[in-house]
């Protein structure tokens, strides 16, 4: 809990009138419909790392078991053995880092200029970025499949990571955030001689280092799930990241529920322990951007 | 400048604007690598998508397709029998779903917001859902709709209901996967709500509370007016995806193997982000299949302008 | 050189991903400019067939040491087949793919695709040696544009889980007689729990069901296409009757129900006992659900006490793609892909009919082999049962998305009999008129309803 946020919860003032009103003010009781959805939520989850240690057959028994009867790695095994799990692993992580670095990076400058400059072309610019953020797949796979494969970069690490390289969305809430930055510091900085650039790295970006985490964050989880980019555009399976080897497990190795199972808990586990551990990060970057007033 | 005047110097207006001078290229700078990808990720694609519409596409072999002017889009929007029902169906699923995800979304963030503990759990439950690629929430929630031994059926009948046919009975199809379509995006919506609830300053309902408004009122006339921005955010975001939704359907209507004819029972679940899958990237029909990605992209991107505009007073553009 | 460590650091990252980014994309850019001697096969990420090709690669590996050939298996179907289409408009990619029927009559008429003739066989040899289908799915130019792959007749018959059959103390038999004989197994086969369908004894809930539904027309004398008009035509009584039977096993005879999952997970999950199937169900099945066991049984036809007639519209095929650098190497390749050795190494992991009359006509395989239990179908084929329903453009349009959802509206009671029938007739017509607008210059279709012609037919 950080200072800001234990700060706010502190400025509670009244006093409680009976034991439930206690409860309440204490925020216990909230937690039972809390708890009670948060499992409803996490069920599936659950579900899935079970199922990944049954069989197919026990999966899809009648009645269903909850715990494994017979535990069984028969998924695993499969998917280690059938897939190059381990080098789309790799293959995800490669390209779901490069293109947040770039996304990341090209997010902050962006928002910084368009929080604080006039230029021409702004608002169209600014249209085609919130654009980016409603095209379909159907509508960007096949011209960009044929653009890359002319130029002979199909099934290459460029062709899976340029498309991710800028993020609309970034942009969009990076822009927010600098915009909560007084313009009267850069004023400022400027009075003093400092260049464009010198404002955004010794200004701008320090102050939104919160919030560029969990625009990072945000943009990693996203970039990891694509399927049907990284499907068209890689032939081999040594270039597959793991949404779609995962995926793609469930046509080859059709109907094996513990496969699938498996192959869900490998490509769901990274991504759910990293925004576990980031998970404050993304809600105070989120929180203390300009979003909030009303 | 000295300091004398600086002093003198009326005071700066908050988001001043600078003037645009030729020395002050900064922002081309930044701006034009960006603009270069625009064009080559944004605007070369929609732009190809509308002169696909405009042919009869032979996906194999481009150069030799038809041109066909309109004639794709008066097809779609006369004779194709699945485009009245994938239109419908697209409008009823986002304007069911959105607001479910922002109540819903609304309600856990400010529960949330009431708890000291455990935060961290519960934003960790409710956001994991949203990273879940389609493919797989689709099978685990087929097998919990599945009539006959799934997981829904047994609770339904445990508390005394009749089973139902879930993703097979046509009235009821589309509003399983809509269930499924909520629990996938009610993460977001807590994420950025529970965001916004998080630093709204105390002071205000407080006095609110000692002025003896209840809650009702305080939601009314405080909390919800100030937390209008993330609203709007988490309203523009939700319907944006909920009009596009077809992976999920396409994954609950469809049994892994072969051929496949998704938008089942008959054509009962199909959505219009569905058709342009189904007609593009399955069967080949770039043709009609771009008419009807671009009629989608219209009325997404109408939507999204019209939100904006219609909240201007809180959202600069 | 630097202004601080943090620069120096920053730009050797940068160069270390520049190397890293470079690396994959000139080895891609190597194998594609690559000299004669290596191949790409792409095929559909389908258990048999992967194993089938990585036999067949194995054993041109032993005939010709000096080529390379990798199999690239690309997922499901559908993905597979855009990602076909864009690399075909593009100009790249594998060498040898293989597609179903249908697109290669598309790839063929937009010249996508190499011939196959004379360079694997003469078109008249092609006629003699291959199945029909092969040729008739496409005739443009006179030439031969596919090499099939062991593939059973979609609509052949039915596929039974054996422990099952042996529980309601059932014989298994190679084929039924006649439909009533079908539909005694079908209800012994059901299972009820308090009057209520828990276990289908026949389910009809897939979505290849069209074409049971055209060989059933046929079975009765019917028509479904009009040769001249290249018209679609359902409003005919074997239309109905055909469709109605499907229709009994919901209501009348109660051997499946609507509630219960399809045909596939259904067989798999052990949910249904027998279903209307493809036969390469039966290998497929085996690394989905090992612990069952299932068998096949040829249907029976109409009227009953003859062979059924039976179509295989849903071939698989080898084609090359127009664009590929290797043409010779890639017919050498096919050449052996057409030989009985390459063709047996391929039906020893995917048990189908092979493309090549002699292979099914004689050899053992088929005889004692793990091809017998397609006896009564070959017999059947003898009998001149066999036929081809196609081409036509766009043709898993109409199966899919046209025929099965009507057959699924019908079966939900939002259509009636008649009013599905003729829904079929429209939609389908309709489809025939636009995809005409794409490839104006398709050559006509032509259905052999009553046998198929001289030049085709087997001996």
């Amino acid at each position: 809990m950080t200072p800001q946020i234990t700060a706010l919860r502190s400025a509670r003032t009244t006093t409680p009138k009976s034991v439930l009103h206690m409860l309440q003010v204490r925020g216990l009781l909230w937690h039972v419909p809390l708890l009670f959805l948060s499992l409803v939520m996490l069920y599936p989850f659950i579900w899935m790392i079970l199922s990944s240690f049954k069989t197919t057959s026990e999966i899809v028994a009648i009645p269903p078991t909850f715990f494994p009867k017979n535990f069984s790695t028969s998924g695993y095994q499969e998917l280690i053995n059938k897939l190059s799990i381990l080098r789309n692993f790799f293959n995800s992580v490669f390209v779901s880092g490069i293109a947040t670095l770039s996304a990341t990076a090209c997010a902050s400058l962006a928002g910084f200029v368009f929080a604080h400059y006039q230029f021409r072309g702004k608002n169209l610019f600014f249209t085609i970025l919130l654009t980016s953020m409603m095209l379909p797949a159907a509508v960007t796979v096949l011209p960009l499949h044929a653009l890359f494969n002319n130029l002979r970069l199909g099934n290459t690490y460029t062709a899976l990571i340029l498309p991710y390289a800028l993020s609309g969305f970034s942009i969009f809430l990076v822009r927010q955030f600098m915009q909560g930055i007084p313009a009267e510091i850069f004023e400022a900085a400027r009075i003093d001689g400092a260049s464009d650039w010198l404002c955004y790295r010794k200004l701008a970006l320090p102050l939104t280092l919160g919030p560029l985490g969990g625009v990072a964050v945000f943009t990693f989880l996203t970039v990891w799930n694509q399927f049907w980019w990284p499907l068209m555009i890689t032939n081999s399976a040594d270039m597959r990241t793991m949404a779609l080897a995962v995926a793609q497990s469930a046509t080859q190795i059709a109907q094996r529920f513990d496969v699938l199972a498996a192959g869900a808990v490998l490509a769901i586990a990274p991504i759910a322990i990293l925004f576990g551990l980031a998970t404050r990060q993304v809600v105070e970057g989120i929180a203390f951007s300009g979003m909030k007033e009303g | 400048m000295s300091i004398q005047n600086t002093i003198s110097q009326p005071f700066p207006v908050r988001s001043r604007i600078r003037r645009r001078t030729f020395r002050n290229a900064f922002p081309y700078i930044v701006i034009t690598p960006m603009l270069v990808w625009c064009l080559v990720f944004v605007i070369y694609p929609v732009a190809y998508s509308v002169w696909v519409s405009l042919h009869q596409w032979i996906a194999s072999a481009p150069a030799q397709s038809p041109f066909v002017g309109i004639q794709n889009y008066i097809d779609l929007v006369t004779t194709d029998r699945r485009f009245p029902t994938a239109f419908r169906n697209t409008l009823v699923y986002t304007l069911v779903v959105t607001p479910i995800v922002l109540v819903i979304g609304f309600g856990i963030a400010s529960l949330m917001v009431r708890v000291s503990r455990l935060t961290r759990y519960y934003m960790f439950a409710f956001f994991l859902p949203s990273l879940v690629p389609a493919s797989i929430i689709g099978v685990v929630f087929g097998l919990f709709y599945q009539p006959t031994f799934g997981l829904a059926n047994f609770l339904l009948t445990r508390v005394g209901f009749a089973p139902l046919n879930f993703m097979k009975d046509p009235d009821l199809a589309l509003w399983t996967v809509a269930t499924v379509e909520v629990w996938q995006r009610l993460g977001f919506a807590v994420l950025i709500l529970y965001a916004g609830l998080l630093t709204l300053p105390h002071v205000y309902t407080e006095a609110a509370r000692m002025d003896g408004a209840n809650r009702l009122q305080i939601l009314r006339f405080i909390t919800l007016p100030l937390t209008r921005r993330v609203l709007i955010f988490v309203t523009v975001v939700t319907i944006i995806a909920a009009l596009q939704a077809f992976d999920l359907i396409y994954i609950m209507t469809t049994s892994g193997g072969t051929g496949s004819s998704p938008g089942g029972p008959g054509i009962s679940t199909y959505t219009l982000g569905l058709l342009v899958y189904n007609e593009g990237l399955i069967r080949g029909k770039y043709g009609p299949a771009s008419a009807t990605a671009t009629i989608l992209f219209v009325i997404v991107f109408g939507a999204t302008i019209l939100q904006l505009r219609f909240f201007r007073q809180t959202w600069e553009y | 050189m630097f202004k601080s460590r943090r620069s120096a650091i920053v730009s050797l990252f940068m160069l270390v991903c520049a190397a890293l980014l470079a690396v994959p994309q000139s080895q891609t850019i190597r194998a594609q400019a690559a000299p004669a001697g290596s191949l790409t096969v792409w095929c559909v990420g389908f258990d048999p067939h992967v194993n089938g090709w990585k036999k067949v690669i194995e054993g041109y590996a032993k005939k010709n040491p000096a080529a390379k050939v990798t199999l690239e298996p690309q997922g499901g179907q559908a993905d597979m087949l855009a990602k076909y289409k864009a690399s075909l408009a593009a100009g790249n990619g594998a060498d040898i793919f293989t597609t179903p029927g249908w697109d290669v009559y598309e790839f063929s008429i937009a010249g996508q695709l190499l011939p196959l003739s004379p360079q694997v066989m003469t078109y008249d040899d092609a006629k003699k040696n291959l199945f029909p289908e092969y040729i008739l799915q496409s005739q443009v130019d006179n030439q031969l544009w596919a090499m099939g792959i062991p593939d059973p007749p979609g609509d052949s018959g039915i596929i039974v889980n054996l422990d099952a059959l042996a529980a309601a103390g059932l014989k298994k038999i190679d084929k039924f007689d006649t439909r009533q004989q079908l539909l005694d197994y079908a209800k012994k086969l059901s299972v009820l729990d308090n009057n209520k369908l828990v276990k289908a004894g026949l389910s009809f809930q897939e979505n290849n069901g069209g074409t049971y539904l055209l060989s059933y027309i046929i079975d009765q004398g019917g028509k479904f296409w009009d040769n001249d008009k290249q018209e679609f035509n359902f409003n005919t009584p074997e239309a109905k009757n055909a469709l109605q039977f499907f229709l009994d096993l919901y209501e009348k005879d109660k051997v499946d129900a609507i509630g219960l999952p399809n045909a596939i997970d259904g067989m798999l999950q052990g949910t249904v006992n027998m279903a209307f199937l493809w036969p390469e169900f039966m290998p497929f099945a085996s690394g989905a659900a090992p612990d069952k066991k299932y068998g096949f049984i040829m249907k029976p036809s109409y009227n009953g006490n003859t062979p059924a007639i039976f179509g295989h519209a849903d071939t698989w095929n080898a084609v090359i793609p127009k664009y590929t650098t290797n043409a010779p190497l890639a017919y050498d390749f096919m050449r052996y892909l057409a030989s009985e050795e390459g063709q047996l190494l391929f039906l020893d992991a995917n048990p189908g009919l092979s493309p090549l009359r002699s292979l099914v006509l004689g050899n053992d395989y088929y005889k004692t082999g793990k091809g017998a239990y397609l006896a009564p179908v070959i017999d059947a084929i003898r009998a001149g049962r066999l036929r081809y329903y196609g081409p036509w453009l766009d043709g898993s349009s109409i199966q899919y998305d046209i025929m099965w959802t009507t057959i699924e509206d019908v079966m939900n009671k939002r259509l009636t009999v008649d009013a599905g029938l003729s829904q079929l007739t429209k939609l389908s017509n309709e489809q025939i008129v636009q995809s005409r607008k794409r490839l104006p210059n398709a050559p006509k279709t032509t259905i052999y309803f009553d046998a198929l012609p001289a030049d085709l037919a087997i001996k």
